[in-house]
């Protein structure tokens, strides 16, 4: 095709082409309090002109309902100002289909009653559970299929429960969608603070000479929530910590501290170096479960300020419940660059403070020149990505306490997001749903991520079913988890970052 | 309040102006992102002299920390120095701050002196430099020290379409101070980033592979909005885009906010009708969606976000220099 001369240097924003996106579980808790609030600040921005937003859910509701319903979440507080105006432009444009996943007839729906734009996007923000029914729907009412636009799919967490489930939810899906047609969103990727961690280590070159075993003593990643289960106890049942937040969120945030620099930024050389990072790590068998794993389990306490019910007497949770709902694992990458540095993964529901970071100590200086009161006196530094609240970077280094001695204590550099960059950043959903539209999946996981991360987290599971492992360690809600997590640490001079 | 202008005791000055007006149960950190050095040459006095220069700023304020220091020639016989801050605390109630710096030159010429207000921009982070007034007039005033401190400031913005001069005269400054300072530092125009609006639409008009193939046959243009600079830029940009002259007709002058019309004219096809209102754009009869038409303010905060040279805007002024 003839190039156009006039598109040159004028750095256009990214436009999807149009497109119908329609929402599977439209009713549904995820739909008003994610996709509609990114949905409509992305029609606030102009970046998606030619998208038609379809909802799709059993309940008894029609297009005028749905419409109406769309109006008043975008009066929330999560949802971007507007005038009243542009409100009613955004919500009047939704549609609604009202059917059950598995008729038929909801199906051919989508094809009669939104024909244009043919391009068309299937988000699945529905129980897991629906996702074969749907898939299947959409594969044998020819809905999945390319020959008129695009037609792909999003997929939310959990993307099955261990590797053998998650190989057949693949599977289907891929009977389906070709595979660059699937995203399998994992909202973490979407955060501006993660996705600064490949920019922070390859946009500059003063972090990537010490980023290895050479200077790195140990990595720890945690990702504290002070919430309980709330309403998803019998989800949680079935889940655990381990499954419901390490095998996704937090490997994700390991494959991005740990891998090499890409060739390009080209999806697929992104994703080559997070697979590379997610096989090389060691597995953890059923005979180190017990030396490699804790597991925890909160009971009653006080969080922020309230007295809260442990997790057996949550509803929707088994009184003899034995489902972790803390969960630390050390980890071990057989590569080069890692090879003997631990990476130390906590995940908690009811702990002291709701943080997400990933911190990098670094080793002590090889002479402690200043030590003369023991190593102690010589903190190693630490770098730390905050990835919420309070997103920013801190490094932690050395200095010298005025005074006629070399006594030196920790301080603290600083970069808060808030402070450089006034405007609240966007919403991890907003950046998702506008990539998924420009078939940009980069920050979406692929099909061998998912896998890898499934084989190593599955093994773990199968080594804490077969009894060599202690239980489950109760924890005080409020707490930083139970004690025993302390052990995975290695040596006394190391300690898990304070909650 | 007045100080004398002595650096030292205007950073004194700026600490306790930050400690009284940032939030005290922040624990954000203090921080700057970059200096804007803003060159003011038209009268205070004139009714609205200052409204854009301040909603460009208010637009900043809050969304990037920084120290702006404002210098204007003044009728008073010393040089008057008067320092002040402002904090935005956005929605989780961090402050973000601005350190302003406002340096009134009288006759002594000591305030327009860049050894003046050179040790009071911040080292090691970008400096930028506005010329926010008629350009003709700004330059005449402010060139001179502007390439004295041309070692300071990594990027000067002008406006081309704030002057009252003609055509020809503002596009001669215009490709003055670019020839002083190219080498030096990078030289930025609103105008050119106001008429993106123009190159968007009509690079989009084209854009199918129907209109591609009908580049070569584009004849003229004539353009209904817009001011002279902005209409001069856009026809500029589209000769030095297809290679050849082309020639433009600016029809009619009004704001680029209000919207446009541009029919390009073709060889032996019809021809191309592209227009914009604030309702939305029409482009060869089909909807195009929102007139997004950026505000100065919005425009400042990409400029101070960018550090990188726009070769596009480069080849339209060397081009234009035959026919400006």
């Amino acid at each position: 095709m003839q190039d156009n001369p006039l598109m040159a240097g004028l750095g256009l924003p990214r436009e999807p082409r149009p497109l119908t996106l329609v929402i599977f579980g439209a009713s549904g808790d995820l739909t008003r309090r994610k996709l509609v609030p990114a949905l409509f600040s992305l029609y606030l921005k102009g970046s998606i002109p030619g998208v038609r937003i379809v909802g799709f859910a059993r309940r008894e509701w029609d297009t005028a309902k749905f419409r109406a319903l769309v109006r008043g979440w975008l009066d929330s507080d999560d949802t971007p100002a507007a005038s009243e105006e542009v409100k009613d432009a955004f919500a009047s444009g939704v549609g609604f289909i009202r059917s059950s996943f598995e008729s038929p007839e909801g199906y051919a729906h989508i094809r009669k009653e939104y024909p244009q734009p043919a391009n068309r996007l299937f988000y699945l923000a529905t129980p897991p559970d629906s996702y074969h029914t749907i898939v299947e729907q959409l594969r044998s009412s020819g809905l999945s299929g390319q020959d008129r636009g695009f037609s792909r799919i999003i997929v939310e967490k959990p993307l099955g429960r261990d590797l053998e489930s998650a190989r057949s939810l693949n599977e289907q899906i891929a009977r389906a969608f070709p595979e660059d047609q699937i995203y399998r969103i994992d909202h973490y990727l979407g955060k501006e603070t993660v996705q600064n961690i490949m920019v922070m280590r390859f946009g500059n070159g003063i972090f990537e000479p010490v980023w290895n075993n050479r200077y790195v003593d140990h990595v720890q990643i945690t990702m504290a929530e002070t919430i309980g289960v709330g309403t998803r106890g019998r989800y949680y049942e079935s889940a655990g910590a381990l499954r419901d937040m390490m095998q996704n969120h937090m490997l994700q945030l390991l494959s991005l501290v740990a891998m090499e620099p890409p060739v390009d930024l080209d999806p697929d050389s992104i994703h080559d170096e997070k697979v590379k990072v997610l096989k090389s790590i060691a597995p953890i068998t059923e005979g180190r479960v017990a030396t490699e794993t804790v597991r925890g389990q909160y009971e009653k306490g006080i969080v922020e300020g309230a007295e809260v019910p442990g997790y057996r007497q949550e509803e929707g949770v088994d009184p003899g419940s034995s489902t972790e709902t803390f969960a630390a694992i050390r980890v071990y990458l057989d590569s080069w660059r890692w090879a003997r540095v631990p990476f130390l993964l906590r995940t908690g529901k009811r702990l002291s403070r709701r943080t997400t970071e990933i911190t990098l100590h670094f080793k002590r200086p090889p002479l402690l020149l200043f030590a003369d009161k023991g190593p102690a006196a010589t903190p190693p530094n630490e770098l730390t990505f905050r990835i919420q609240p309070q997103e920013g970077i801190t490094i932690g280094f050395n200095s010298k306490i005025p005074g006629p001695t070399t006594e030196m204590r920790t301080v603290n550099m600083d970069f808060s997001y808030g402070s450089a960059f006034g405007e609240e950043l966007p919403e991890a959903y907003e950046r998702l749903l506008l990539d998924a539209m420009l078939g940009d999946s980069t920050l979406y996981m692929r099909k061998d991520e998912v896998d890898s991360a499934w084989r190593f987290i599955t093994e773990i599971l199968h080594g804490w079913k077969a009894g060599g492992a202690p239980g489950v360690s109760p924890y005080r809600a409020g707490s930083a988890g139970p004690e025993t997590a302390a052990a995975l640490l290695g040596s006394p001079q190391r300690r898990w970052r304070r909650l | 309040m007045s100080s004398a202008l002595n650096p030292r005791a205007i950073e004194e000055e700026i600490v306790r102006i930050r400690e009284r007006e940032s939030n005290p149960y922040s624990s954000g950190v203090k921080t700057n992102i970059f200096t804007l050095l803003i060159f003011r040459s038209e009268d205070p006095e004139k009714p609205g002299a200052s409204d854009h220069v301040e909603g460009a700023l208010q637009f900043l304020l809050g969304k990037r920390p920084a120290r702006i220091i404002t210098i204007r020639h003044a009728r008073s016989p010393k040089t008057e120095v008067w320092v002040s801050g402002r904090c935005f605390p956005d929605r989780r109630n961090r402050g973000v701050c601005f350190e302003e710096v406002r340096i009134e030159s009288g006759d002594d010429g000591v305030g327009a002196d860049p050894g003046a207000w050179a040790p009071l921009v911040i080292r090691d982070l970008p400096v930028f430099a506005w010329m926010p007034d008629g350009l003709v007039e700004a330059a005449a005033q402010w060139a001179p020290a502007i390439r004295g401190a041309a070692g300071l400031i990594d990027k000067l913005l002008v406006d081309s379409s704030r002057s009252e001069e003609g055509r020809e005269a503002v596009v001669r400054a215009l490709q003055q101070i670019r020839d002083a300072t190219a080498d030096a530092f990078l030289v930025s125009d609103f105008s050119w980033r106001r008429g993106k609006v123009l190159r968007e639409q009509a690079a989009r008009a084209f854009d199918p592979p129907e209109m591609r193939a009908l580049i070569p046959a584009v004849r003229s243009a004539r353009l209904y909005g817009g001011s002279r600079m902005e209409a001069w830029l856009f026809f500029e940009w589209l000769g030095s885009r297809l290679g050849r002259p082309v020639s433009g007709d600016h029809a009619w002058e009004g704001p680029l906010s209000e919207g446009f019309r541009l029919t390009v004219t073709m060889d032996g096809a019809s021809d191309v009708e592209i227009g914009c209102t604030r309702g939305g754009c029409l482009s060869r009869g089909e909807e195009k969606g929102a007139y997004r038409f950026p505000s100065d303010g919005e425009i400042l905060l990409e400029e101070v976000d960018t550090l990188t040279r726009d070769a596009v805007f480069g080849e339209v002024l060397s081009r234009g220099r035959g026919s400006g």
